[in-house]
């Protein structure tokens, strides 16, 4: 796609244009506040049943010593999950030089660093002494996955803040002109990003090498973190669990969870924020054939994963595949791969079904599913341990979440949702120097 | 000849495993002068409180608590000693049983002494008459009034032993002394005696045969060389009267520093995946900070640089 440059006048006609658009939703707002009490809400009550958790113990939820992984843990890897979108959209495929993305990578950022950050959340509201979390630090062992994993959640959270940061530094100048009237200690959030932007052509270097190298730099990284979440459950030698593909697993299912996730948001910014001249039926129709793509790789993996160990029926793999298959899941198993993976992913190879109504309903099926896939990884295996406990009280036996973990699995979810509100709220969800900058408009106004 | 070698071991294992499970499905039999044998240990409640620990330190693991059938699920079931069919046995039959072993079942002989074992029946006996008195009371007046240690010696007197170590040749000298009816202190000849070395289960036999004292009331014995002693080659010896029974019961006990070290390797102490942090492998540390060091370094190097925007224009 070659850019046309613009005249001086056209360039500014088209950056105002750019801004007005952009720019309107940060102050046009409506059902904001609405919004946000409802989020706060959630909070209180959340807040109300972590502290039963907290005061009571975790003998308030279903985890007990067959199942102590429950359905926090399957939310921590969800989250993990999910997060993987921003090195997804804006590494991978910025990379490869795709344009297309430019309207929808700060939407990815925004949705990577909120599943991050409340990642590590999540991994705390699992702890029944959050108190000793310390502990981690100070004596954790460099042995153990435990020690990386934390380690490299908030290195992946820094890099994602500062992925999701640099492109607001020409925003940020953009925002002091246009929006001089917003309230102070929002303007000072500006003066302080901005950095002086007189979008000169060193600052434009500076910021596009600085891009470049992070981009680069949080691929392993974010690889790092999933497959390190992942090792959680591959480096012990439960059935299930003990599988020498589970990292490349999980990756490829955390690309489905985020391009899910990224269609949903892209359509509610679209028609919530009146942003259809930018993220367009195109932009729809690309991540329809990327969601194909991945769920086509996690589909594959899946067969990998579940169908050769299935070949052989081992005894204890037999346990766990027969419960999955045709036992107690299988009605959530066979929902989830092919209601919310196989179905979804097999529509959208046709293009008519690549519009944005259609494929928000898809996503939100694939969204689900991702999420339950999660619960059917950790959960059920625990349930066929190799020394089974003499005389277990029958509560060992199964494990259904009780309303605190269902109460705080709606918390993070919440929480999520706030940092993305408070982002696009404090910013505007396309990168308006960006768009401009591909629309052909002068660089050296874009400040 | 590599397979050849394998397929004998692998016989010879399910030989020897059908042996043990075959042993243990014939009844136990206890040759009949060892059934008749009576508990030498008088009965007190110390001595019923000495059993109970003993049992618990040695018996329980397997036999479980009395009473309440929860042995180890082992083939055939450790026999609960509450339960009718333990306690139709002699004393002298439970003695046999703890003392040779069989199949699962431990040898004892020289893990506990002759009078452990007899107080460990003494508190076994103790179940019995708890569950049949109802009260949970031990009753003690319905045994025999004097049932004392055996002190059958050369003159009716115990005997006395001393233990010593001779450095020169490491050997062991054992004299046996016993006070006669004018008062004197002398010399007790022809009393066995049997000298062993404790280790962590059981008692290691010095000599395979058991000698009598000499006319001088001393028998001697000498020591391997090539025995692990501890870090610093200490053996603790210690030697006793081979049958208390008949001569009464006399022991001492000595340390020697006539072993071999031990080289003691605290596995702990190594670096290994399982290990704690402090000695966890050099690679998996170098490999985290150095990845750890790689990406912050590279994250700041990108923030110094981002600074620079803030600089105006030369």
């Amino acid at each position: 796609m070659s850019v046309n440059k613009l005249s001086t006048e056209e360039s500014y006609k088209s950056l105002d244009k750019i801004e007005t658009d952009l720019l309107r939703p940060m102050t046009h707002h409506k059902g904001f506040e609405l919004w946000i009490l409802f989020l706060i809400l959630i909070f209180i009550v959340g807040g109300y049943a972590y502290f039963i958790q907290l005061r009571d113990g975790l003998g308030v939820t279903a985890m007990r010593d067959y199942s102590s992984w429950g359905m926090y843990i399957g939310n921590f890897v969800f989250f993990v999950a999910a997060s993987l979108i921003g090195m997804f959209i804006s590494s991978v495929l910025g990379l490869l030089k795709i344009k297309w993305i430019t309207p929808i990578t700060r939407i990815a950022e925004m949705i990577a660093l909120a599943f991050a950050m409340w990642a590590g959340i999540v991994i705390v509201i699992d702890m029944g002494r959050p108190d000793r979390l310390l502990n981690v630090f100070l004596h954790g062992r460099f042995q153990s996955p435990i020690l990386w994993d934390v380690t490299v959640v908030s290195t992946y959270v820094a890099i994602s803040l500062l992925l999701l940061l640099l492109p607001l530094i020409p925003d940020a100048a953009i925002i002091r002109r246009r929006l001089p009237n917003l309230p102070k200690w929002q303007m000072k959030i500006y003066d302080l990003l901005y950095l002086g932007w007189e979008a000169r052509p060193e600052q434009y270097r500076i910021i596009k090498k600085a891009m470049r190298i992070l981009a680069i730099l949080i691929i392993p990284v974010a690889l790092a973190i999933h497959t390190v979440t992942s090792w959680l459950f591959a480096a012990t030698l439960r059935a299930g669990w003990d599988s020498a593909i589970f990292g490349p697993y999980f990756v490829s299912g955390a690309f489905v969870a985020g391009v899910a996730a990224v269609i949903i948001a892209m359509y509610f910014f679209r028609y919530n924020y009146k942003l259809s001249d930018y993220i367009t039926d195109f932009h729809f129709n690309r991540m329809g054939q990327v969601l194909v793509l991945v769920s086509a790789i996690y589909i594959y993996f899946n067969l990998n994963e579940y169908f050769v160990p299935a070949y052989k029926m081992r005894t204890a793999e037999k346990l766990h595949l027969d419960e999955m298959f045709t036992g107690h899941w299988a009605i959530l198993y066979w929902f989830t791969q092919i209601a919310c993976l196989a179905i979804p992913s097999f529509l959208l190879i046709f293009k008519r079904m690549r519009r944005p109504f259609t494929m928000l309903w898809l996503s939100v099926l694939v969204l689900i599913g991702a999420w339950l896939k999660r619960f059917l990884i950790v959960v059920p295996v625990q349930q066929h341990p190799y020394l089974p406990i003499q005389n277990v009280p029958e509560s060992f036996h199964h494990y259904i979440p009780t309303g605190i973990e269902i109460t705080l699995t709606i918390l993070p979810f919440a929480g999520v949702l706030l940092i993305i509100t408070i982002i696009a709220k404090l910013f505007p969800v396309i990168s308006v120097w960006e768009i401009a900058h591909e629309k052909g408009v002068d660089e050296s106004i874009i400040k | 000849m590599k397979s050849n070698l394998k397929l004998f071991l692998a016989l010879s294992l399910l030989w020897s495993a059908t042996l043990v499970m075959g042993q243990a499905t014939v009844p136990w039999q206890v040759p009949a002068a060892k059934k008749s044998v009576k508990n030498p240990v008088a009965v007190s409640p110390a001595v019923i409180e000495k059993g109970k620990s003993l049992y618990i330190t040695h018996c329980k693991s397997c036999h479980g608590d009395p009473g309440k059938g929860n042995g180890l699920p082992l083939v055939p079931k450790p026999t609960d000693p509450a339960s009718d069919k333990y306690q139709g046995q002699t004393d002298g039959e439970m003695f046999f049983k703890i003392q040779t072993g069989r199949g699962a079942m431990p040898k004892f002989a020289e893990v506990i002494s002759d009078n452990d074992k007899w107080s460990i029946i003494h508190f076994v006996r103790s179940l019995k008459k708890k569950s049949s008195a109802g009260a949970g009371e031990i009753i003690l007046d319905t045994l025999p009034a004097d049932l004392s240690v055996a002190s059958a010696s050369l003159s009716g007197q115990p005997i006395t032993l001393k233990l010593k170590y001779r450095d020169s040749d490491t050997s062991l000298i054992a004299t046996l002394t016993i006070v006669n009816e004018e008062g004197e202190t002398v010399p007790a000849p022809g009393v066995p005696v049997a000298f062993f070395i404790r280790r962590y289960f059981g008692n290691l036999p010095i000599s395979e045969e058991v000698d009598h004292t000499n006319q001088e009331g001393r028998v001697g014995v000498s020591i391997p060389r090539n025995l692990p002693g501890d870090t610093s080659g200490m053996l603790h010896i210690f030697a006793r009267i081979a049958e208390p029974d008949k001569f009464g019961a006399a022991s001492d006990s000595i340390d020697a520093i006539c072993g071999k070290p031990s080289v003691m390797v605290n596995i702990t102490e190594e670096r290994t995946l399982w290990g704690r942090s402090r000695v966890a492998p050099l690679y998996i540390i170098i490999t985290f900070f150095g990845a750890l060091l790689i990406v912050w370094g590279t994250m700041g190097y990108v923030v110094m640089n981002v600074m620079k925007i803030a600089k105006k224009e030369a």
